[in-house]
């Protein structure tokens, strides 16, 4: 006899969530946010008269504008340029710190989880303030730099390294929390077996470490790509207006030139390239982890 | 004669105590040594001094007469099986087994193939190259730790409760196979096992070991019958042991005054007790005989059977002495049993009535 609760057959449909909820976040989604990309990928096809006037004729003008003018090329190459190079840095660093965290046991754990999420506590504007009055020429870092290298001109407001350090900063926590648990799942004992029958740290890192824990560094870098790569905040605060990004671009055409035609089509133009890269990432990623997905 | 691996006074502390309290210990080119031990004795912890995951805190570790004390594991040229086998699960059985022989410099396709095919067919394992780990059973995947081990010919095995994971009757065999190959292939091991009866079958010495410390180290059949302190007695097999003072009896044997004024006539390997010593007897349970009649041994007493249990090969009688001292017996089903109610004698010789400190 099967066991029934209030009617209902809990062997044949046993699940905590009915699944008519789901309906309502379902409803807001496309309310929200599929309708208006969808809106927005149309009105990039045609001719814009101001907000709230009627649309145009339709039109491939916006889409060829930006493939025949060099300018807008090299924002997209620098946005993802800037994304790219930030995750990778942002792999690099974070991954012994997620290590070390997740061999920690007990408290020292928790305290260095809450350091790593700290900064997350904190609205953007105002870690992106703190950055400026850090990077600016008077500012605590450039003054440091200047009097350890004197003759040279140090500028790092408005520079790609002032971008780069925001964007990594960004990035950190984020990476590091999700590499936390892939990482720990890994047994130490692969480790020590892995140095018991010779292999040195970089090997065990590179032939067990690695391995056992690709997947997960691939989908923290993806993560940490797309956040790189659509951070509005860090360029606009950092770069002051000398360097232009994607998202400053969109803004900059739908706020003050009130093209919206032309900002919705950067935006697609910006999407797909940016989900292009992200699943090729993680088909490339499959094919050489093919091994691991086997563990 | 040097030792193959040799601990010297090692120590290891950790923030609120000491887990290894001054080891010594020699292993021989080719024998077996078992660290014999309840959790938290410190076996494990000596072990992983020796492969060299944890520094210890004093002392020194030699390698054919080298101080490694300082060298890191993968330059040690070790082995071990883990508890949990700890076989790398993205690697194919063949990856496994020949890591070690990679990490040794050996890059030649056919040699690895060869010698892995060789450990693997010595473990009964014939063409699972290609198999992971997860492709496999508990028993299959011990199987080819051990090989990943044997194939780099180490100058010293180490074993980490290896058969813990496998069932009873695959860990009795499993045990057994183990002992044969590292006997045929000469090699030196180390094996921490908390079972004694694994300790027992496989090893050419045991090490018993409680709170950091060796309590003693001897052949199998001396720790059991033998045994120099209480601890190693009540840890090894069933055990009767009861406290005294050691007197010289008449007749100028040895003899224990128990607390309630009865007294054994027992012997002592170590010669060495002296009149008004506090030492312990032990007596074996399987070397006590029970009968309704009166008994010809040196000594004898008269008791009633508490509790009789059927075990199979044996059965246990718990009896309370008419002096007042519990005791347990073991007899084979089939010799002459004393009928259970009423009263029996109990006795045993001398010679099984050993004194232990």
């Amino acid at each position: 006899m099967k066991a029934k609760t209030k009617g209902r057959d809990l062997s044949k449909d046993w699940s905590y969530v009915n699944g008519w909820y789901l309906v309502i976040p379902l409803i807001f989604l496309v309310i929200f946010f599929v309708a208006p990309l969808c809106y927005m990928a149309y009105i990039s096809f045609f001719e814009f008269n101001g907000v709230g006037k009627p649309l145009g004729d339709f039109t491939l003008s916006h889409y060829k504008e930006f493939f025949t003018k060099s300018t807008f090329w090299l924002i997209l190459v620098r946005t993802v340029a800037l994304g790219a190079a930030s995750t990778i840095l942002c792999v690099v660093l974070g991954y012994p710190i997620s290590y070390k965290i997740s061999r920690m046991r007990g408290r020292w754990r928790s305290v260095l989880m809450a350091l790593v999420v700290l900064p997350l506590w904190v609205s953007m504007t105002i870690r992106m303030f703190g950055w400026m009055s850090i990077l600016s020429t008077n500012g605590l870092l450039a003054k440091t730099l200047q009097s350890l290298f004197p003759g040279r001109d140090i500028k790092l407001l408005g520079s790609y390294t002032g971008i780069m350090l925001g964007l990594i900063h960004c990035g950190l926590p984020y990476f590091i929390m999700i590499m936390v648990g892939p990482i720990d799942n890994v047994d130490i004992s692969y480790e020590e077996a892995s140095y018991v029958f010779g292999a040195g740290f970089m090997r065990t890192f590179f032939k067990v470490m690695l391995p056992l824990t690709y997947k997960g560094a691939l989908s923290g870098a993806i993560l940490v790509f797309s956040l790189n790569t659509a951070a509005f905040l860090v360029p606009m605060m950092l770069g002051s207006g000398k360097i232009i990004v994607m998202t400053n671009t969109i803004y900059q055409q739908a706020t003050y030139l009130y093209n919206w035609s032309f900002a919705s089509a950067l935006a697609v133009i910006f999407m797909v390239f940016a989900l292009l890269i992200t699943s090729l990432s993680r088909k490339t990623g499959r094919k050489t982890g093919s091994r691991s997905d086997l563990a | 004669m040097q030792y193959q691996v040799e601990l010297c006074e090692i120590v290891k502390d950790y923030k609120s105590f000491r887990a290894v309290d001054h080891i010594s210990l020699g292993v021989q080119k080719g024998e077996i040594i078992s660290l014999l031990g309840a959790s938290g004795c410190g076996k494990t912890t000596t072990l992983r001094m020796i492969a060299g995951l944890i520094p210890p805190t004093e002392g020194s570790i030699k390698f054919e007469g080298i101080d490694v004390t300082n060298v890191p594991p993968y330059k040690r040229d070790v082995a071990m099986v883990f508890q949990n086998y700890a076989l790398f699960p993205h690697m194919t059985v063949f990856e496994n087994v020949v890591y070690g022989l990679r990490n040794r410099k050996i890059r030649d396709k056919a040699v690895l193939r060869e010698k892995a095919e060789e450990m693997l067919s010595i473990v009964q394992l014939e063409g699972s190259e290609s198999k992971y780990p997860r492709q496999l059973s508990g028993g299959q995947q011990q199987r080819v730790s051990l090989a990943r081990a044997l194939i780099v010919n180490p100058k010293i095995m180490l074993f980490d409760e290896p058969l813990s994971n496998l069932d009873a009757k695959l860990r009795v065999q499993t045990r057994t196979e183990i002992r044969n190959l590292l006997k045929q292939m000469n090699i030196t091991a180390l094996y921490v096992t908390h079972d004694q009866e694994e300790a027992l079958s496989i090893s050419d010495q045991i090490a018993v070991m409680n709170r950091g410390r060796i309590e003693q180290l001897s052949k199998p059949t001396e720790l059991y019958n033998h045994p120099k302190t209480k601890f190693v007695a009540d840890f090894i097999g069933q055990a009767n042991l009861f406290d005294g003072v050691v007197e010289q009896a008449p007749d100028d044997e040895l003899c224990l005054a128990l607390e309630n004024g009865v007294h054994l006539h027992c012997s002592s390997a170590s010669e060495t007790a002296a009149n008004g010593e506090k030492k312990s007897v032990l007596i074996r349970p399987e070397s006590i005989t029970v009968s309704n009649q009166m008994l010809q041994t040196d000594n004898v007493f008269p008791a009633r059977i508490v509790e009789s249990s059927f075990l199979g090969s044996v059965i246990r009688y718990k009896m309370m002495l008419d002096n007042g001292l519990p005791i347990k017996a073991e007899l084979r089903p089939g010799n002459a049993l004393p009928s259970e109610s009423g009263q029996v004698y109990v006795g045993f010789d001398r010679e099984y009535a050993i004194l232990v400190d």
